[in-house]
């Protein structure tokens, strides 16, 4: 009886023991692993197009890592982010649009000198390159699409040779033109460009026009690069001037903007937008590089890869014939 | 489906012979009628990655297999999620995507050129770029079809090397990877390697990986479902998608 009862305490102490060791073991492995989960802080504007960008990085990101999902107000501030960089200590931040941006910038340059600087992705800005000089640790997409792009797809949609096509724009995106001449001319393509200097009263009209008709008489471009210029493409200049010289020279135009290519307006030939969801999962792949080296950015501001075509056949017909079979390879068609 | 359609048919002539008003007679048959369709109408469902856009490809099908619940994916990851929530009875996608989706069985396989496998080939810009060059130290662009983890392994498999790899969602996508210098080459099948060239005019060099071919494209019926009428639909749609023929 004695011999049975010393069996069972044995029995019970090693019970115990082995529960003991499975506990500790759970729980280390539960510790391990809730310390390893990495997070991501995304500050963005509400919206449509930033919800997108959003599902591409959760889709690529959800299960590697916690994303924290911050909508900013208009009158976000550098210590609102100072608020949630504690809050969340992100290991990594996506920042989408200026609004967030600037901010950011400005939360950074406050930092002493010796702080670590967590990585930065940002999107959806003005010119991302530039906007995000002096920020350090720092990498992005930047949000217009290379004329490169535009000009490839047009050439392939309409089959022509597209040999020359023309830019009107203003100071600020010489820096953009440039880099782009370069993409072009590796396609065959030759920027012509002519630079609408600003005006104190602010009126482009003529030198839109002058401008205009020299891309189309003497420079004899085959389509024109619309930039998304509020100063140059308004609704006043679309209808007065634009419309006007468009349907005298019919040169197909290739605008940024969807609501351009309304047939309504029937201003665009052909428009070519980011796709934001591939926008989202090109940024996570950066995260993934940025992960894979130790949290420090080596990458420069990348080009945005995919996009989103539609293409105005009320207007693109005018004066050219595209083959039905070049029409499936487009996102959206409207007549 | 059969069943439904009889249904509808018994319920109109029924409705035919006792009430003399149309309207009353159209208010209760085509909902019904509506209803059918809804219920009983199988569902197919297409992620294929090729230029063709979704929205071609699902009039092409819509067109072609009346009485099926067609959808079109641009996106693996899009497909994925609705496979795992819808559980369709069908679904057409490249060969190698259905390895990982064990509900499914391959019934048909497309056809290009008079054979269901395809080779894939390693694409560089101004310099060839050779298969054993490839390591962690070069990027290489892919159209993800498979997501990161499993993209990884069939690229390892594929070149007997790990190259550190860019993915796309799109077959366009790849272009502006060697456009704006992103990646040291990209790999592709044959058949959109043709796209690219004929799209761009940049020196393109082709270095072909013919050691190993994967099937093109599949049509795979969830596991207990008799899919003979979808196999049957499916076989008459051609051309499509670069394929010319389904077989068994």
């Amino acid at each position: 009886m004695a011999k049975i009862i010393v069996i069972r305490s044995e029995s019970i102490v090693r019970f115990c023991l082995s529960s003991f060791r499975n506990v500790v073991c759970i729980g280390i492995l539960f510790l391990s692993a809730y310390g390893a989960e990495n997070t991501l802080l995304v500050f963005r504007n509400a919206g449509i197009n930033y919800e997108q960008v959003l599902k591409g990085l959760n889709e690529e990101l959800a299960k590697k890592m916690k994303i924290n999902d911050i909508i900013v107000p208009k009158n976000f501030s550098k210590k609102d982010v100072e608020k949630y960089m504690a809050k969340y200590k992100p290991d990594v931040v996506v920042l989408m649009d200026n609004n967030s941006i600037t901010p950011y910038k400005e939360y950074q340059a406050d930092l002493p000198d010796d702080t670590y600087l967590v990585p930065t992705i940002s999107l959806m800005g003005v010119l991302i390159n530039k906007t995000i000089r002096g920020l350090k640790n720092a990498t992005g997409i930047n949000y217009e699409i290379p004329i490169v792009t535009s000009a490839v797809n047009l050439r392939y949609i309409l089959n022509i040779p597209l040999k020359k096509i023309g830019v009107i724009h203003r100071e600020y995106l010489a820096e953009f033109l440039e880099k782009n001449r370069v993409y072009c001319a590796n396609e065959g393509i030759e920027i012509k460009d002519i630079l609408i200097r600003t005006q104190p009263d602010k009126d482009y009209r003529k030198g839109i026009r002058k401008a205009f008709k020299k891309l189309a008489k003497v420079e004899e471009v085959e389509a024109i690069w619309v930039p998304n210029d509020n100063s140059i493409i308004n609704s006043d200049y679309i209808v007065n001037l634009w419309l006007p010289l468009i349907n005298r020279y019919g040169l197909p135009i290739i605008v940024g903007v969807k609501e351009l290519v309304d047939p309504k307006i029937n201003f665009g030939s052909y428009a070519v937008l980011p796709d934001h969801v591939s926008m989202g999962s090109q940024a996570a792949e950066l995260i993934f590089d940025i992960m894979d080296n130790d949290w420090q950015v080596d990458t420069e501001v990348e080009q945005p890869l995919s996009v989103y075509q539609i293409i105005n056949l009320k207007q693109i017909r005018l004066k050219n014939k595209i083959p039905p079979e070049k029409l499936r390879n487009i996102e959206k068609v409207v007549k | 489906m059969i069943i439904g359609m009889l249904l509808c048919t018994g319920t109109y002539t029924m409705f035919k012979n006792v009430q003399k008003n149309d309207s009353f007679r159209y208010l209760v048959f085509v909902p019904f009628f509506l209803l059918h369709s809804v219920v009983l109408s199988q569902k197919l469902y297409i992620y294929y990655p090729v230029p063709m856009k979704p929205r071609a490809i699902q009039e092409q099908f819509s067109a072609s297999c009346p009485g099926f619940e067609i959808k079109v994916f641009g996106r693996n990851n899009d497909f994925i999620t609705i496979i795992k929530q819808d559980s369709p009875e069908a679904i057409i996608t490249k060969t190698e995507l259905i390895r990982y989706l064990p509900d499914y069985t391959v019934k048909l396989n497309g056809m290009r050129q008079g054979v269901t496998e395809e080779s894939y080939v390693l694409m560089s810009v101004n310099n060839p770029l050779k298969i054993s060059a490839l390591g962690p130290e070069k990027v290489i662009g892919v159209l993800d079809f498979l997501g990161r983890t499993k993209m990884f392994s069939f690229i390892k498999e594929l070149t007997n090397t790990e190259p550190k790899i860019k993915r796309v969602a799109k077959v366009e996508d790849l272009l502006p990877l060697l456009s704006f210098d992103m990646a040291k080459g990209v790999i592709l099948t044959e058949y959109n390697s043709t796209y690219i060239q004929e799209k761009s005019k940049l020196t393109f060099f082709i270095t072909p990986i013919e050691e190993k071919k994967y099937g093109i494209i599949s049509l795979a019926i969830k596991n207990g479902i008799d899919g003979s009428q979808i196999e049957e639909t499916v076989k008459k749609v051609v051309p499509i998608m670069g394929i010319d023929k389904w077989q068994k």
